[in-house]
């Protein structure tokens, strides 16, 4: 297998392909374009609460890998309603959420994407309680965003053998 | 005018139509469309002045969306508003006849730059 990746991504994990800051770069830019202007992530840890959701996108090219982002149920539907600004429901339902956070998801993936050394493509985003189970060079940056925690994963996905 | 926005993320749609009545188009028409399928079809019966699409979305890409298009004879402009912005697509949009490659996460500034050209 390792004769079909390129020399860039052979052997990298995760880490070394996204390093943190510019993980935290991208999502910064995400974050000021569509949550809001003044709001951020600040690169703080804090606890998750034990009912989670997470969004995820795969990547899949030289490098096979998958973008997650997880947070409290109350988080991802106020990052909805951040998103829909103006225009949210009093009630959101769980398809809105799942909808925004998704496209969340799916913005972040495609702007790391963007920065890999060779061209890949983008999975649709995916909304679960439990994302698959993450490599082993999982990649976890980990923010505050109005007092919740914020969890961008990212780790490779071989093939299987 | 009418503009065609094609997203299958119904919040990602509502995001660029705010984002064109921040960028001036507030006084356009503007019709949706879940997937390429359905913006297809609805150049057809719609007959928008230019489309706004996603590249991945279920049912039909937006580059399937636009070959179909083209072979179909429409010239109608067409512009992708995406979250994968790499050269290779942006060469991809341009030799399938795209206008612009709008990269997400955007802004309104970026909308008016690549719009104003189009239509006006």
């Amino acid at each position: 297998m390792s004769e079909l990746l390129s020399p860039e991504v052979d052997g990298a994990t995760a880490a070394e392909l996204l390093p943190e800051e510019t993980v935290r770069a991208i999502a910064d830019e995400i974050w000021a374009s569509f949550i809001g202007e003044d709001e951020v992530l600040v690169p703080l840890d804090g606890d998750l609460p034990s009912e989670t959701v997470s969004a995820w996108v795969g990547i899949d090219g030289p490098w096979r890998g998958r973008v997650v982002l997880t947070c409290s149920t109350s988080a991802a539907e106020e990052l909805t309603r951040a998103l829909l600004r103006g225009r949210a429901p009093a009630v959101l339902d769980a398809e809105d959420v799942e909808d925004g956070f998704g496209e969340l998801a799916n913005v972040l993936g495609g702007g790391l994407k963007a920065l890999l050394p060779e061209a890949s493509s983008l999975t649709l985003p995916m909304v679960g309680a439990t994302p698959p189970s993450n490599g082993t060079d999982e990649h976890v940056v980990t923010s505050l965003w109005r007092g919740e925690r914020i969890d961008i994963v990212i780790c490779s996905v071989p093939l299987p053998h | 005018m009418k503009i065609l926005v094609a997203d299958d993320s119904r919040v990602m749609r509502q995001i660029v139509i705010r984002t064109l009545r921040q960028a001036g188009y507030d006084s356009h028409e503007v019709v949706e469309a879940e997937n390429g399928r359905e913006a297809l079809d609805k150049v057809a019966s719609e007959a928008p002045d230019l489309v706004l699409s996603d590249w991945n979305m279920p049912e039909m890409t937006g580059i399937e969306c636009l070959r179909a298009l083209r072979a179909s004879g429409s010239q109608v402009p067409f512009g992708f508003v995406t979250s994968e912005g790499s050269d290779d697509m942006r060469s991809t949009a341009s030799a399938a006849g795209a206008l612009f490659l709008i990269a997400k996460p955007f802004t309104a500034d970026t909308f008016e730059d690549h719009l104003a050209p189009v239509i006006g």
